[in-house]
C-alpha cells in the first residue's frame, strides 16, 4: 500500500519558479551551442581556404618551373596578359601541354581559379578572388594569389568574409 | 507485495542547482577549445607563410653563381611585417663538412606568434658550383 503523506502538489509559484530555471538553463546551453557552432564553421571555413591558396600558388609554382619543358622552340614558355584592376591570366607550354590559369568571375561570389588544359578547362580552386602574376625579371615570375573564405556574410559570427594572400617568387628553370 | 521505499522525496531545489552548476563548470571546460582552433588556423597560416618566404631566398639564391667570401650569411629583418630570415651559405672552405663542388644553403626563418611564442623553420639544401 502506498502512502503519501504530502498530496498537495506544487503551487503557483513553485511551478513559474520551475519554468524560469528550465528557461534560463536551456537558453544557456542553446547560446553556448551557437557560438561553438558559427566558430566551428568560420574555422573550417578558414581552413579550407588557407588550403586552397597554399595549393594553388604550389601547382602554380611547379608548372611555371616546368615551363618551356620538352618544346619546340618556336614554341614560347609561358605568357602573361596583365588587365589593370583585373585578374591576370598565365600560359604556361611545356611538353605538348598548353596550360591556362586564369580567375571565373562568372559567379561574383565565388570566384574560381580555372585551370586550362589544351583548352579544357577545370576548376582548380575554389573561392580564389585575385591571381596576380608578375615578371620580376626575364624568366623570374612573381605569383601572387588571394583567396576568400566561402560562407556568406551572415553565417559567419564576425560577419565579415576573411581574406589571405600568398606570393612566391619562381623561375623558369627548363625553358630551352 | 508490499512497496517500501524509505525515502520518496526526490532531490530539494538545491541539489538540482548544485548539479546544474557542476554541468556548467564542465562544459565551460571545453571554451578553451574554441580558443584553440583559431590559433591553430592562425600559426598555420604563419607557417604556410614562412615557408614561402624561405622558398623565395631558395629560388633567389639558386641563380647566384657564386658566392664570396663564405660563409655568406645575410639577415632580413621584418619580412612581410613579421619574419626574420638568417640565410647561410657555406662551402668546402668554410665548412669541412660540405662537400667540394656544392654550396650549401640554410635557410632559418624565425618570428613570434600572437601568443608570444617563439617559432622558427630551418631549410637546407645544396646547389653546385
Amino acid at each position: 500500500m502506498n502512502r503519501i503523506q504530502n498530496n498537495k502538489g506544487l503551487t503557483v509559484i513553485e511551478l513559474l519558479l520551475v519554468a524560469l530555471m528550465t528557461t534560463i538553463v536551456t537558453a544557456a546551453g542553446l547560446e553556448f551551442f551557437i557560438r561553438v557552432n558559427q566558430q566551428y564553421i568560420s574555422q573550417e571555413d578558414i581552413s579550407e581556404m588557407q588550403q586552397n591558396i597554399r595549393a594553388s600558388v604550389e601547382e602554380i609554382s611547379r608548372e611555371v618551373r616546368m615551363a618551356g619543358f620538352n618544346t619546340p622552340d618556336t614554341v614560347v614558355s609561358y605568357s602573361l596578359i596583365n588587365l589593370a584592376g583585373h585578374p591576370d591570366t598565365l600560359t604556361i607550354n611545356r611538353d605538348t601541354l598548353s596550360i591556362r590559369y586564369y580567375i571565373d568571375e562568372s559567379d561574383t561570389l565565388h570566384p574560381m581559379l580555372m585551370k586550362e588544359i589544351n583548352g579544357a578547362p577545370e576548376i582548380y580552386a575554389d573561392d580564389i578572388s585575385d591571381f596576380q602574376i608578375t615578371q620580376v625579371s626575364p624568366g623570374v615570375l612573381r605569383i601572387s594569389i588571394t583567396a576568400n573564405s566561402f560562407k556568406n556574410d551572415d553565417q559567419i559570427m564576425s560577419g565579415h568574409k576573411f581574406a589571405r594572400t600568398l606570393s612566391q617568387v619562381v623561375s623558369v628553370r627548363n625553358a630551352n | 507485495m508490499k512497496l517500501r521505499r524509505i525515502n520518496k522525496k526526490g532531490m530539494s531545489l538545491i541539489e538540482v542547482m548544485a548539479a546544474m552548476l557542476i554541468l556548467a563548470v564542465g562544459i565551460l571546460g571545453l571554451a578553451p577549445l574554441m580558443v584553440i582552433t583559431m590559433d591553430a588556423n592562425s600559426f598555420s597560416n604563419e607557417l604556410t607563410q614562412a615557408n614561402t618566404v624561405a622558398q623565395d631566398k631558395i629560388e633567389q639564391l639558386r641563380n647566384v653563381t657564386s658566392f664570396s667570401p663564405l660563409p655568406f650569411t645575410q639577415y632580413d629583418y621584418n619580412v612581410l611585417n613579421r619574419y626574420v630570415m638568417v640565410t647561410t651559405v657555406d662551402g668546402a672552405e668554410s665548412d669541412p663538412t660540405v662537400p667540394s663542388g656544392v654550396y650549401r644553403i640554410h635557410v632559418n626563418v624565425s618570428w613570434i606568434d600572437h601568443n608570444n611564442l617563439p617559432r622558427s623553420i630551418d631549410y637546407r639544401t645544396f646547389t653546385s658550383k
